[in-house]
């Protein structure tokens, strides 16, 4: 291709493509509008085990207010051309900032980064898109705000908005975010501006406190979608209690999984264990604590588990580690600990471990800190483990059940092992559900590697959806896939509905499977 | 990259706020005390690396870019540190 742009947005021609960039030059300034492969470099680094070509866009837009998002829709408009937002864009696993279909147009939020508003009293917060969890926590900190944060693992470079409009989670009582989402401001395709629950209503003061407003809550709606560019987000935050105790529980089998899970679920339901517990297994324990694969084997394919059992020994790591927390008065905390110390010593299995006898060690420290809403990104030594820059999350949902958790298990272990990966996986615990989080970690400097793990992500999705599963969130190759699982009757609906919103189809298609 | 002299405290700031969580921890190589060019630090920024996200404009602009590089050109090598990975 001769074009001077890196890529160009489907069906449109290089001097369409000209003009509309001209436009968005005279609304947003020239020095937001970015074309060239200097800048657009950066937007590509995907760890799909796709081409990047695939994902490259044609070009980047920073907006710094909502009067700028709504005139770049005016511009998608008039050019048809596709628009792929982002906030903080680090979707690792699942995307990053690239645009689902190669030559959309990224829309950059991260310039929009105000803390518009945290109350101390009614503990909420209202931020923009650009927000992350370290300036949050740094604000935090400054002012001395008795108040908690939930986020995923990227924390530091994360940001609440973009985390929660892909329904991500944390490790709190907080952790399932969108649960805690109050308030949220969109720009619609035809340049509205749309706030959800009382946001709409002259003078309110309850954007933050109640959720569903008046009539239809449409908030949902708008997460895992293309139906708008969500500018502002509301959200709860949990007050900082008196006392702060986490905790983990060592097990020694793999097939104690089932046992673990039959466990801990009336203590998730019953919010003894008030937060969102992990359940990791060897191999994910042991990336976190900087193990590498190259540091037992060199040689290819799936690692034994003569050497699994090797690596336990070596980092004192159990066959599944459950990391949990206790939250409240002194007095709360202790009532509980004595019920969960009770339920383990019953139970005839797992080796507790507390804070005192962890000391400075990881994993144990920055399970704590994610736990507790101090961030660290620790777990990135989960793309160590075999290198190369290869990471897709196969994230099934499952029942809180014992049986059908050590069926999941087996079933991807199996499918990861024939492709020569390995299972590098964690449930996090629902009350009633899990979020079986597998990292399908390969070299993707390996082209022979990445065909291999774009096969096997393949087959965990074909093979999972045979048992009745599916994911809860996947990474752009794969997201038309996904749509397909949750059958036909809602992806025509979903279609309907962005033909009403979105004529034009100028919002990101193919989110979520989602075109005009 | 900009012309003026970047700021190093800001870069060191930066450093310390953002890339410290993996080049300080064990999860990337360390960088403080290391005899590379600034503009290795830039391009792989930049572009990523493997395992390593890219930086984008709006993450860090060029000049805090630049004075991450020269802060870390001037940190000396920790005698404990042994041999760089």
């Amino acid at each position: 291709m001769n074009s001077k742009y890196q890529a160009l947005p489907k069906g449109v021609s290089e001097a369409q493509f000209d003009e509309a960039i001209g436009q968005f030059a005279a609304a947003l300034g020239a020095d937001q509008v970015l074309t060239s492969a200097e800048h657009l470099t950066p937007y590509t680094k995907i760890m799909m085990a796709v081409d990047t070509a695939e994902h490259t866009p044609s070009a980047v837009l920073l907006a710094t207010s909502v009067e700028q998002v709504q005139a770049v829709v005016r511009i998608c408009n008039a050019y048809k051309i596709p628009v792929w937002p982002i906030s903080t864009g680090r979707n690792f696993g699942y995307g990053s900032a690239a645009p689902v279909e190669r030559g959309q147009i990224v829309l950059d939020l991260k310039k929009m980064n105000k803390i518009l508003h945290v109350d101390t009293e009614l503990c909420t917060a209202l931020v923009e898109p650009g927000v992350t969890y370290q300036q949050l926590y740094d604000y935090l900190e400054e002012n001395k705000l008795p108040l908690m944060l939930s986020f995923s693992a990227p924390s530091a470079i994360a940001g609440p908005l973009g985390n929660t409009m892909d329904r991500g989670v944390g490790y709190t009582p907080y952790g399932e975010h969108f649960l805690m989402q109050c308030g949220m401001e969109v720009v619609l395709a035809n340049g509205d501006v749309y706030r959800t629950g009382m946001g709409g209503v002259k003078g309110d003061k309850a954007w933050q406190v109640f959720k569903w407003g008046f009539g239809p809550t449409l908030d949902g709606m708008f997460t895992q979608s293309n139906y708008g560019i969500c500018t502002k987000m509301g959200f709860w935050l949990m007050p900082k209690p008196p006392v702060f105790k986490p905790f983990e529980i060592k097990f020694d089998n793999d097939d104690d999984i089932g046992d673990i899970v039959e466990l801990l679920r009336p203590l998730r339901i019953a919010q003894i264990i008030p937060n969102a517990v992990v359940i990791a297994g060897t191999l994910w324990e042991a990336s976190t604590c900087n193990t590498r694969r190259s540091d037992y084997l060199t040689t290819p394919g799936a690692t034994p588990d003569s050497v699994i059992q090797q690596i336990r020994k070596d980092k004192n790591l159990g066959a599944w580690n459950v990391y949990a927390a206790l939250y409240g008065t002194p007095e709360q905390v202790e009532v509980n600990w004595k019920i969960v110390t009770d339920t383990i010593k019953r139970a005839g299995k797992g080796k507790i471990v507390t804070q005192e006898e962890a000391g400075d060690t990881q994993p144990f420290k920055y399970r704590a800190q994610l736990m507790s809403g101090v961030p660290n990104l620790q777990e990135f030594g989960l793309y160590n483990w075999r290198g190369g820059g290869g990471s897709m999350w196969f994230a099934p949902v499952s029942q809180a059940r014992g049986s059908e958790c050590g069926k999941q298990v087996q079933l991807a272990k199996s499918i990861l092992n024939k492709h020569g990966l390995d299972y590098v996986g964690e449930f996090i615990v629902g009350w009633r559900d899990m979020h079986h989080v597998i990292d399908v970690l390969y070299d993707r400097s390996n082209p022979e590697e990445m065909k291999v793990a774009h096969a096997c992500f393949s087959e965990l999705l074909d093979e999972f959806e045979k048992q009745g599963y599916a994911v809860y969130r996947v990474n752009t190759a794969f997201q038309e896939r996904v749509a397909n699982s949750y059958g036909p009757v809602k992806r025509k609906l979903e279609q309907t509905l962005k033909r009403a919103l979105d004529p034009n189809g100028i919002l990101a298609p193919g989110k979520s499977g989602i075109r005009i | 990259v900009a012309q003026e002299p970047a700021n190093v405290g800001k870069g060191q700031q930066y450093f310390d706020k953002v890339c410290a969580k993996c080049h300080e921890t064990g999860v990337g190589p360390v960088l403080k005390g290391r005899d590379l060019p600034e503009a290795t630090y830039i391009i792989i920024a930049r572009l990523g690396r493997n395992a390593m996200p890219a930086f984008r404009i709006t993450d860090i602009d060029d000049d805090t870019l630049v004075a991450v590089a020269r802060y870390l050109a001037g940190t000396p090598k920790n005698p404990d540190q042994g041999a760089t990975p």
